[in-house]
């Protein structure tokens, strides 16, 4: 968003642009900002999704991936025989 | 042997262990049999007996790949990890679905970023393991994820747990609006 500065002693306020905030200066200081109302609806909306994004996505787990976590948790046959395993591990 | 200071992202074999299940089979020294514990209620009522009462369980393991997905963590040197999915497993249709990032529970692996890997596989989101560094095999290296894919799989597995990371969000959100107020006054 593109922004313009005014004094507030000429201050008449400025039909808004839209894409233009005019900002309205006292004393070095920005006292007010005028905008469009599609602007200002703009950050509004963004202040709703600030709201949203806080609140996780539904987790949809697939058949592959119910599969695939099932099948990883799930042991084997040990090997649990002593010639084997000295074999394995000399 | 270094220190390894930055697994986060990396795939490395890891000595993975299957979490214990009823009959829980404790160890009862050298030349016996294992003594089996029909469930946790057993186990309980035993600690009770006992002030002291650790016991050495016998579990089940599995030398696998895995990826990292959290930097060493203080005190003990542990990671998070996940367990990894052979893509060559699925269906046609399911492993494109993984490829286009379409199916939450299982995270692409490119084979180009994972040539330690001999077939394309995909990490299990679902399937988070806490490990001590020393069981993984940081000596070879069998492939990384970039920056932005590890954090797209970190919202995914965060989802996947349902962890709610509202106040963070909101947190973060504050200071940054704060800091873009400091910037206006000046």
């Amino acid at each position: 968003m593109k922004a313009e500065t005014t004094s507030s002693d000429s201050v008449r306020i400025p039909t808004p642009v839209e894409g233009i905030a005019v900002r309205v200066r006292r004393y070095n200081r920005d006292r007010a900002v005028i905008m469009h109302p599609k602007d200002f609806a703009r950050l509004e909306a963004l202040d709703h999704i600030h709201t949203l994004i806080a609140v996780p996505d539904e987790f949809k787990i697939s058949d592959a991936a119910r599969t695939a976590h099932i099948e990883s948790i799930t042991p084997g046959e040990p090997i649990e025989d002593r010639d084997e395993l000295r074999r394995l591990f000399p | 042997m270094s220190r390894m200071v930055a697994p986060q992202g990396r795939a490395y074999w890891a000595v993975a262990p299957f979490a214990p299940e009823p009959p829980f089979r404790l160890y009862a020294g050298e030349g016996g049999p294992p003594v089996d514990v029909a469930d946790a209620r057993r186990m309980r009522a035993a600690a009770e007996k006992v002030e002291q009462h650790d016991f050495t369980l016998l579990m089940s393991v599995k030398p696998r790949p895995i990826l990292v997905i959290s930097t060493v963590l203080p005190p003990y040197d542990e990671v998070i990890a996940l367990r990894l999915k052979r893509l060559n497993t699925l269906s046609d249709s399911a492993a494109e679905r993984v490829r286009e990032g379409t199916d939450d529970g299982l995270f692409s692996l490119p084979p180009d970023d994972f040539p330690g890997l001999e077939l394309e596989n995909a990490a299990i989101v679902t399937s988070m393991l806490r490990l001590p560094l020393s069981a993984l095999d940081t000596s070879s290296e069998l492939g990384v994820i970039n920056q932005q894919a590890l954090v797209s799989l970190h919202e995914r597995v965060a989802s996947s747990v349902g962890l709610r990371l509202d106040l963070q969000i909101l947190r973060k959100s504050q200071e940054l609006l704060r800091e873009i107020g400091l910037r206006m006054d000046r």
